[in-house]
């Protein structure tokens, strides 16, 4: 079971990544906004941050910035999620510091499988 | 002209929203128990993937830039409907049960309700040019029924909606029809009215110019097929219709008369799509139409995306055979994720060239690239022939492996073989390009493990003592020859000839006894 910070302002989203991910077997942490969502991060040292792009205030990319930028977090993999699915989205992600990138809507399967791949122990 | 990636991606974000809660309820309620709520929630489910589909398509990149002008009250409408008969699923499941699966039911169904009404709102602010001014927000013509909402969302009926008059003045209709009827008061009819929304029609006056008309016009989007017609009657058509592949896909609403309802029935179970009682209600008659080619039109995008997809499917899957060995590359996709393989016996063959270096800095890097690539490809080809496994290359080094992944009780000899054939391989080229090229080959037997390791670049790759000994004879070669480790020499000694060689001492001090392989 890992921790896993969700951070996204929208709180259907919140609702439903909580219910899937928490059916998968892990504990789901949600912030509805970068700045809480960095508090959090720094509190609760979550094993993966899975990070809402397109939010008000602070997004995404400035959050991800930040997260990499601090030397105690920037170990936490960041997976990007937009619902733009623009090209360009993928490059500026990852350049921000995301390790990986989804679009919404969410293909669950999928995001569960990047989440796990993440979570991996490295191999020896 | 308001935002429309703006409204593309918010309906996108919405139509997700209620796309996932729609899953997760239809999971819930998967249990039998519940079978009763299952044809609202899957229209609610297959109406949010309707959605989502119309957004992608209809709100594409390529018909903003045109403007959309045509395009935007057909989109708003079948929008706005597919938002009103979630709500309404929604809310009627909400206040119609209260023996729900779980606590969170009730919440989910209400944020579903909630989403479809923003849905609708957003839809309305943002591309409802022509109907914004409908005060109860219900949508003239065009509407797309989904079915399984039954009785319990009376709003879903047909009947109450637009008069012709409004359904003309829309001129949203695309697609092709063709009219099947032997009474010619009838196709005109039908022709006179579907023109005028704007379908192209085509008419046959019997079954067998029906068919003519599937197999020799241009694509026909949808059939209105009469059962009653002398020679081949309606029911005999849609038999023929159904059971070809070039036709089965097109969608068949039958013509019958108000008493001919087992007739119906047979045709539904034959694959109609639906029915039509004469004489028509226009209502009735353009919602039906409009449903059934909008079934077609996803049904036709699936199958656009499933065979993108086989064509992705295909790529990818070439891509890993260039890099994993056939029965590995199956056996990840079989979803083993890691994969470690013991070998009681195998022999490993490592190949370097000599005074690479100082080859390398004589000679340009293109040139020199070249060269390696020629006789990397020489050597991947031996390979194969031989039936040895390439490993990788590193640098200006060669590693190869016989008996894995596939054993092979004849390793040893097929290793030797491919030595000599690289050897005589590099001397060829040596002489060819005037350089002096030169390599040593080194070869050991005995157990190894093989496996894939790695999240990403992964490869197949070999560990264990057996391996590095392998290496250590590749080292101590002498340019041009080939060194083989005694577990090596005892396979092939009756086979080949061999010379002594020095004693070479590897990892922890041990001297091993080495041959070299002549030709």
């Amino acid at each position: 079971m890992a921790k896993i910070l969700y951070i996204d302002d929208t709180e259907n989203n919140r609702i439903l990544v909580a219910r899937r991910l928490g059916k998968s077997g892990h504990n789901v942490l949600t912030a509805e906004s970068a700045r809480q969502g960095l508090a959090l991060a720094s509190s609760e040292k979550p094993d993966i941050i899975l990070m809402d792009m397109g939010m008000p205030d602070m997004d995404g990319w400035a959050a991800t910035r930040q997260l990499k930028n601090d030397p105690a977090l920037r170990h936490i993999p960041v997976i990007a999620l937009t619902a733009h699915a623009m090209q360009g989205d993928r490059e500026k992600s990852l350049q921000a510091g995301c390790d990986d990138y989804e679009t919404k809507p969410f293909d669950f399967p999928r995001l569960i499988e990047k989440i796990e791949a993440r979570l991996a122990p490295p191999p020896t | 002209m308001p935002d429309l990636a703006k409204t593309r991606h918010d309906l996108r974000n919405v139509a997700g929203q209620i796309l996932g809660f729609g899953e997760l309820l239809l999971e819930e309620a998967r249990d039998s128990r519940y079978s009763r709520l299952h044809p609202q929630l899957e229209t609610i489910h297959r109406t949010a993937m309707q959605m989502l589909s119309l957004v992608e398509q209809g709100l594409c990149d390529s018909r903003m830039k045109e403007g959309l002008a045509d395009n935007v009250s057909s989109l708003s409408n079948r929008l706005s409907e597919s938002a009103r008969v979630i709500a309404e699923c929604a809310e009627a499941l909400h206040t119609g049960a209260n023996d729900f699966p779980s606590e969170s039911f009730r919440a989910d169904l209400a944020r579903i309700v909630g989403t479809a009404r923003k849905a609708r709102d957003l839809v309305r602010a943002s591309l409802d040019v022509e109907t914004a001014q409908s005060a109860d927000g219900s949508v003239a013509g065009n509407r797309c029924v989904p079915e399984g909402c039954g009785d319990s969302c009376p709003e879903l009926e047909i009947g109450a909606g637009g008069t012709p008059a409004m359904l003309s003045a829309e001129s949203i209709a695309q697609g092709t029809i063709l009219v099947v009827d032997d009474l010619e008061e009838n196709r005109d009819l039908l022709h006179r009215r579907l023109s005028r929304l704007g379908y192209a029609v085509r008419m046959a006056d019997n079954g067998q110019s029906a068919l003519e008309a599937t197999a020799t016009q241009q694509p026909l989007d949808l059939i209105l097929l009469d059962i009653m017609m002398p020679g081949l009657n309606g029911i005999d058509v849609l038999h023929r219709l159904k059971a070809s592949p070039a036709t089965q896909h097109i969608p068949v609403i039958m013509l019958s008369s108000a008493d001919q309802i087992e007739t119906v029935v047979r045709c539904i179970k034959l694959g109609a799509d639906d029915f039509l009682a004469k004489p028509f209600n226009e209502t009735l008659l353009m919602a039906r139409i409009e449903s059934s080619l909008s079934k077609k039109r996803l049904r036709d995008q699936e199958s656009a995306f499933l065979r993108r997809l086989q064509i992705e499917q295909e790529t990818s899957e070439r891509l890993l055979l260039n890099i994993l060995p056939k029965p590995i590359a199956e056996r990840l996709k079989q979803g083993e994720k890691i994969i470690a393989d013991s070998f009681a016996d195998a022999t490993v063959l490592f190949s370097d060239f000599v005074n690479f270096t100082h080859l390398s800095s004589d000679t340009p890097p293109k040139e020199l690239v070249g060269n390696l690539n020629e006789i990397f490809s020489a050597f991947d080809y031996l390979c194969e022939q031989q039936g040895l496994e390439k490993i990788k290359t590193i640098g200006d080094g060669y590693m190869a492996v016989s008996g894995v992944p596939t054993p092979n009780p004849d390793h040893a000899e097929a290793a030797a073989k491919l030595a000599l054939a690289m050897q005589a391989e590099t001397a060829g080229f040596a002489e060819r390009v005037k350089q002096p090229f030169q390599i040593r080959i080194g070869l050991n037997s005995g157990p190894v493990v093989a496996g894939v390791i790695g999240a990403r670049k992964f490869a197949y790759d070999l560990w264990g003592d057996n391996v590095n000994i392998a290496k250590h004879m590749e080292a101590s070669a002498p340019p041009g020859g080939i060194l083989v480790a005694q577990a090596t020499y005892e396979r092939l000694r009756d086979r080949h000839a061999f010379q002594p060689a020095q004693l070479v001492r590897v990892k922890g001090g041990v001297e091993m006894a080495t041959y070299l392989l002549t030709p």
